[in-house]
Formats: C-alpha cells, sequence, structure tokens
C-alpha cells in the first residue's frame, strides 16, 4: 500500500493511493513525487482546494478505473469524489466558455491538476467545471486521506478563503502491506 | 433610473457604479440603501463561481423578492441572501445564522450553497467599470479576502 504525505503551509495529512482500483494512474502519479506548488481554493466544487499542474509537474492520464466507465456510459453526474478523496483531473479548452482569469495563463482553457476535497459539503454537483464529457475531461479518484484528517490541515484549507494561495508538498511517504 | 451606489475596493484604488433594481426589488433595494456606507472583507465564493460576498453585520433578515430569479444571475449583479440559523450544517464561517451581499462578477455564476440553489433577492447591477471590479475579484482566488466598501452616490 503506497501513503502519500500532503503538506500545506506547514500542516500535514497521509493519503492512501487507490492502487487496485486505479493501478496505472497511481504507478504515474508515484513515479512523479514529490510535487509541490501553489494551491488555490475552489469557487466551485465548495470546501476543495487544486494543485495545477504546471510545467513540469504536468501529468497527463488517460481514463481508469470506475469513473471512466461512467464516463463512457455518460453518467458521471455520479461525481466520482467526495470529501477526504483526492482526484487527478483533466479537461480540454472548450469544456467551459471563454477563459478563467483567475487561472494562470497555461490553465485559462485547458486544466490540469489535483483537486482536494477536504472538508464536508465538497463537492457541489454544481460544478461547471467538472461537468461530463468523456471525451474532453478524465476525472480520477486515485487516493483518499486517512481519517480523521487532521484539524490542522482543513484549518490551513479553509484559511485559503480568506488569507488566498499556500504552498503544497506532496511527497511519498511510503509502502506497507 | 435607480439611485446609484458606488462599490470600491479602496487597497486596490478599484471602483464602480451600480444601479438599484428600485422596480424589480424595492424593499430590498431601500434596505441596503439604508445600510449605507457598509465596509466589509468579501470573500470569493467557493460554491456558486463568479462571485464575492460581503456578510451583513448584525445580520438583517429582507423578505424575498425575486426568487423566481433563482439561477439567474448575470455578470454585474448584486444580491441579497439570508440564511436561517440552522440553515447549513455546522456554522460556516463561524456563523449559525448569516446575511450577506453578492456581487457577481462574470458568467457561469449559480448562486448556490451545501443545500442547493441559493435564493437571493437581485437588487442591482453594476453599470460602470465592471471590467475593473472583476480584474480584483479574480485575484482574490489568490489573495484571499479584500475590503470592500459600499456607499451612496
Amino acid at each position: 500500500m503506497r501513503k502519500m504525505e500532503f503538506e500545506l503551509d506547514g500542516a500535514k495529512a497521509k493519503a492512501i493511493m487507490l492502487e487496485d482500483a486505479v493501478p496505472k494512474t497511481c504507478e504515474a502519479i508515484w513515479n512523479k513525487l514529490p510535487l509541490s506548488g501553489m494551491s488555490i481554493h475552489a469557487k466551485w466544487a465548495a470546501r476543495e482546494f487544486m494543485l495545477h499542474l504546471s510545467g513540469k509537474n504536468r501529468i497527463i492520464l488517460k481514463p481508469e478505473g470506475p469513473s471512466a466507465e461512467e464516463d463512457i456510459a455518460g453518467t458521471l453526474h455520479q461525481v466520482p469524489f467526495g470529501m477526504g478523496r483526492i482526484s487527478y483531473f483533466f479537461r480540454e479548452a472548450g469544456v467551459l466558455r471563454g477563459v478563467q482569469r483567475d487561472y494562470s495563463p497555461e490553465f485559462q482553457r485547458e486544466l490540469c491538476e489535483f483537486a482536494i476535497y477536504y472538508g464536508h459539503g465538497a463537492p457541489s454537483i454544481q460544478d461547471p467545471g467538472r461537468q461530463p464529457d468523456p471525451t474532453k475531461s478524465v476525472n480520477i479518484w486515485f487516493a483518499t486521506f486517512e481519517e480523521p484528517i487532521p484539524k490542522d490541515f482543513v484549518a490551513k484549507a479553509d484559511a485559503m478563503q480568506y488569507e488566498g494561495m499556500k504552498p503544497l508538498a506532496i511527497r511519498r511517504l511510503g509502502t506497507s502491506r | 433610473m435607480g439611485r446609484k451606489i458606488k462599490v470600491s475596493f479602496p487597497e486596490e484604488r478599484v471602483s464602480g457604479l451600480a444601479e438599484l433594481a428600485e422596480e424589480d426589488a424595492p424593499k430590498t433595494s431601500q434596505a441596503i440603501w439604508n445600510l449605507l456606507p457598509l465596509k466589509a472583507n468579501a470573500l470569493h465564493d467557493i460554491w456558486s463561481g463568479h462571485v464575492v460576498f460581503l456578510f451583513l453585520e448584525p445580520t438583517r433578515i429582507i423578505e424575498y423578492e425575486n426568487v423566481s430569479r433563482i439561477l439567474d444571475v448575470c455578470p454585474g449583479d448584486l444580491y441579497y441572501y439570508y440564511r436561517a440559523p440552522h440553515f447549513f450544517r455546522g456554522a460556516p464561517y463561524g456563523k449559525v445564522e448569516a446575511s450577506e451581499i453578492g456581487i457577481v462578477y462574470d458568467r457561469d455564476t449559480q448562486p448556490w450553497g451545501p443545500r442547493g440553489a441559493k435564493g437571493v433577492n437581485i437588487f442591482g447591477t453594476v453599470t460602470e467599470n465592471l471590467e475593473g471590479i472583476a480584474r480584483v475579484c479574480e485575484r482574490m482566488i489568490w489573495d484571499g479576502a479584500k475590503a470592500v466598501l459600499l456607499e451612496r452616490t
């Protein structure tokens, strides 16, 4: 079992990779670790923050796991994420109208990110940024935080609404069986 | 033509004008007018898309107007929303009960919360310098809260 450590502005939480469900995705992301960057809070999905995978952090993955099957069936309103879940998300340009000027220039039309759902209430099913479109987006739930998510980690995430972006580092924590 | 209010982000040195929707929402327009000037920290919404909001302190209750316009907001719209005690789980933002003003700054926005669509009273629309206001609001995703001032003109 592979574990990762998420450190948000000094507060840490552990997550378990879902290797049985999405082995290729986990392998690809594991090989990319450590990753770091500035994370920002969601504007549609409620208590979620994102690490945009820009530049050398960029990862392009093919659909895998239950969500991919739901994508194909066109029933992805059963969004494969929730509190404590961590997803990889990619969408091509054109899924959303126009540009997202509040994102960096690289991601004003397309988007490549980790979506990190840290609190109850997340996600909102009314998230236009992640509406189902199996031909233009990839959404893979690949890890889950160990429960309970540390309170200081949740507090740091909530504080982003008041204080803005915060540094996030994701690193390997090790493997165990 | 309705009365106008000035919407400012003093620290950013950006301001615009909004016209009150006195025919569509007379009670809300008057109630908000009576509260001016208002100075507060605006936060970026995390459910609704391209909207920032400020809490009214203390909580103010204004009856529903324009409820038929639910989910039908446009860039520039100003709205009022009241959240009854314990309507949401816990106390979001430390408030069991709250009232707020929302400033819609771009498309793809629907007033929304943990229990679904929010019934909001649209009481005005930014008519001058929405572009400048939008640039400030977008930065709140990265910068966090910003001071906002609403005042009579």
